[in-house]
């Protein structure tokens, strides 16, 4: 436990949980946008940002910021004039970024290997200083995703109502990819630029198996990011590993416990068939001594939009006072 | 005066969809939007909300679009949306439609009956803490129909809402809807559950409007199409049966407040073929 005493190891447990933290916050509006692999193409875009500091020996962080934040906006522009559809810009952006970081890398003398502490992260080497970028921005981050959290919820999921609402979806939806490519930069001492979109979409997976409802899946994500971060970085030290691995497989060990979770929750749910909408003739009867639901033992059967159940060989339904029987 | 729209056009990727379109909806009517498939119903609608750009004026309660802010008197009832997170409650769905431009954080709890309240009138409040993706079709659009009315709104805009939707249901909706006191704008494909409510019927053919008045409760798209087409054909068509409604003893059809007449240049005998069978 001594370990826990050296500087550089309680700085680099700070930074993991800021990052934890931050980045399922805003992986939730990823995934509810079908957005889930933007933070790996915005973590390509960033090598080129790094590339570019080693290249004039400048901060690293502060570039990677620079051009992730350029390139999300970008996406952006793209997606808001409907022309990110065909994938082609996105992977020339990507790729080229990708490119070009390698490529300065090289040129500053160092080749892709100068880059390895970025792609996979290295904890370890955080510096004072780094941890100051990260704890401003990981806080900027989470104040407004979580002020904005009920904005951005209804954005996410149906933009046109979001705009008969009155919000500035445009603005928001800018402000959803410039927050994910600051998540991106602050990640990539932590777990890395190639690992980081693992960090900001799978809690949100496994959290949403294991809780039901928005804020509920939002704080589960919170929570499971904390945990894989600060527990894998610790496992890492004491294990001898590569501390991003470790991290991003915490998290699929959490996906992979919330299934079997996910399954249980919902295993007293008969199944439903679906035999449409069509509104067959039905009689009422008035009495019925059995309430059905999910877990009477009858098969249930959806039907339009109510559920009835087969009962002594036809289907039988609550509709207010009486039961429809069809 | 709720809604107007004067000379209206709508483009979609360089394509005319919505074509020089006039009318007025006065406070408190309600008003149907019918028209086939790819007539410009949805996209219509859709340019009053602002949701697509569109050339010459909309206002809506006498304030230009461009310039209009009060959102909160506005409620929308998309055909479907897209909800991702399969946690996502009914009840949390609902509440996004009490959320506002001008506000922050989730609603305050003082609001929350009325979130209960816009779900007992779809009958969905044992729903309110399950999954939305949980739901059936029909019962998801319920919850979309509660999301649009939750605030109260003083202008209700409906893209077929009733999709998937039991007949008993739909006929309780509309009636809960129509004692709203909302101005509503609903789009269409089958008005017979709205026996009684109506004022008007806006009917488009191919990005026209081709009507403006009221409509008899029976009538089929389909057969007004084939009337269209027939005439476009020069092919005479006997007129088709009347409808119930016409008959001296039957219930109530389309109130017929609003002005009775059918519009454009070229197709100002449209719907001749139709005039037994429309409410006048």
């Amino acid at each position: 436990m001594e370990y826990l005493a050296l500087a550089f190891v309680q700085r680099a447990l700070i930074a993991a949980a800021l990052v934890g933290v931050s980045a399922p916050t805003i992986g939730t509006y990823l995934v509810q946008r079908r957005l889930s692999l933007l933070g790996d193409g915005l973590g390509h875009v960033a090598i080129a940002g790094v590339g570019l500091a080693l290249m004039t020996g400048t901060a690293p962080v502060t570039w990677a910021v620079v051009i992730c934040v350029a390139g999300a906006i970008l996406i952006e522009t793209l997606r808001q004039h409907g022309r990110a559809t065909g994938d082609i810009g996105l992977a020339i952006l990507f790729y080229g970024g990708l490119a070009a970081g390698v490529l300065m890398a090289s040129m500053a003398g160092q080749g892709a290997g100068g880059l390895s502490g970025y792609l996979f992260g290295s904890l370890s080497s955080i510096s004072a200083s780094d941890l100051w970028v990260v704890a401003g921005l990981a806080t900027l981050i989470l104040v407004i995703t979580v002020g904005l959290m009920p904005q951005f919820f209804a954005i996410s999921a149906d933009e046109d109502f979001a705009h008969t609402l009155g919000l500035p979806v445009r603005l928001y939806n800018y402000l959803i990819v410039i927050l994910a490519a600051l998540t991106v930069t602050i990640a990539m001492r932590t777990v890395g630029l190639l690992l980081v979109s693992a960090l900001m979409v799978i809690p949100v997976s496994a959290s949403q198996n294991l809780f039901t409802g928005f804020k509920r899946g939002v704080w589960g994500a919170v929570g499971i990011g904390l945990i894989s971060s600060v527990g894998g970085y610790i496992l890492s030290i004491f294990a001898d590993l590569s501390p991003g691995a470790v991290i991003v497989l915490g998290t699929i060990g959490f996906f992979i416990i919330s299934l079997p979770i996910s399954s249980l929750a919902h295993r007293h749910v008969h199944p439903v068939r679906d035999i449409g909408p069509d509104p067959l003739p039905h009689t009422h009867s008035e009495d019925h001594d059995h309430v059905h639901g999910p877990d009477c033992g009858h098969t249930a059967v959806r039907h339009g939009d109510h559920v009835d159940y087969i009962h002594d060989g036809h289907l039988h339904a609550a509709h207010g006072e009486h039961y429809d029987e069809h | 005066m709720s809604i107007a729209v004067n000379s209206m056009g709508v483009s979609l990727g360089g394509l005319p969809i919505v074509k020089d379109i006039s009318f007025q909806i006065d406070t408190g009517q309600t008003v149907a939007v019918l028209g086939s498939n790819g007539s410009g119903k949805t996209t219509l609608i859709k340019a009053i909300l602002g949701l697509h750009s569109s050339s010459g004026q909309v206002e809506i309660m006498g304030t230009a679009l461009h310039k209009f802010r009060a959102w909160k008197k506005i409620g929308y009832v998309p055909q479907r949306a897209t909800v991702s997170l399969h946690s996502t409650t009914v009840s949390e769905v609902v509440e996004s439609g009490l959320l506002s431009g001008r506000s922050l954080g989730w609603v305050r709890s003082r609001d929350r009956h009325l979130i209960a309240e816009a779900l007992e009138l779809v009958g969905l409040t044992d729903q309110a803490r399950e999954p939305y993706l949980h739901l059936s079709g029909g019962q998801q659009q319920r919850v979309l129909i509660a999301r649009g009315i939750v605030h109260h709104p003083d202008i209700l805009i409906m893209d077929e809402p009733f999709a998937g939707v039991d007949l008993d249901f739909q006929a309780e909706i509309i009636t809960a809807l129509s004692r709203m006191g909302s101005t509503i704008v609903v789009v269409l494909h089958e008005t017979s559950a709205w026996t009684g409510v109506l004022d008007r019927t806006l009917i488009l053919r191919e990005g026209r409007l081709v009507h403006d008045g009221p409509l008899a409760p029976s009538q089929s798209l389909d057969s007004m199409d084939s009337a269209t087409n027939a005439q476009k054909d020069g092919v005479s068509e006997a007129p088709p049966t009347p409808s119930p409604c016409t008959t001296p003893n039957s219930s109530p059809c389309a109130k017929s407040q609003g002005p009775d007449h059918t519009v454009g240049t070229t197709d100002d005998s449209l719907l001749s073929g139709m005039e037994p069978r429309w409410n006048t």
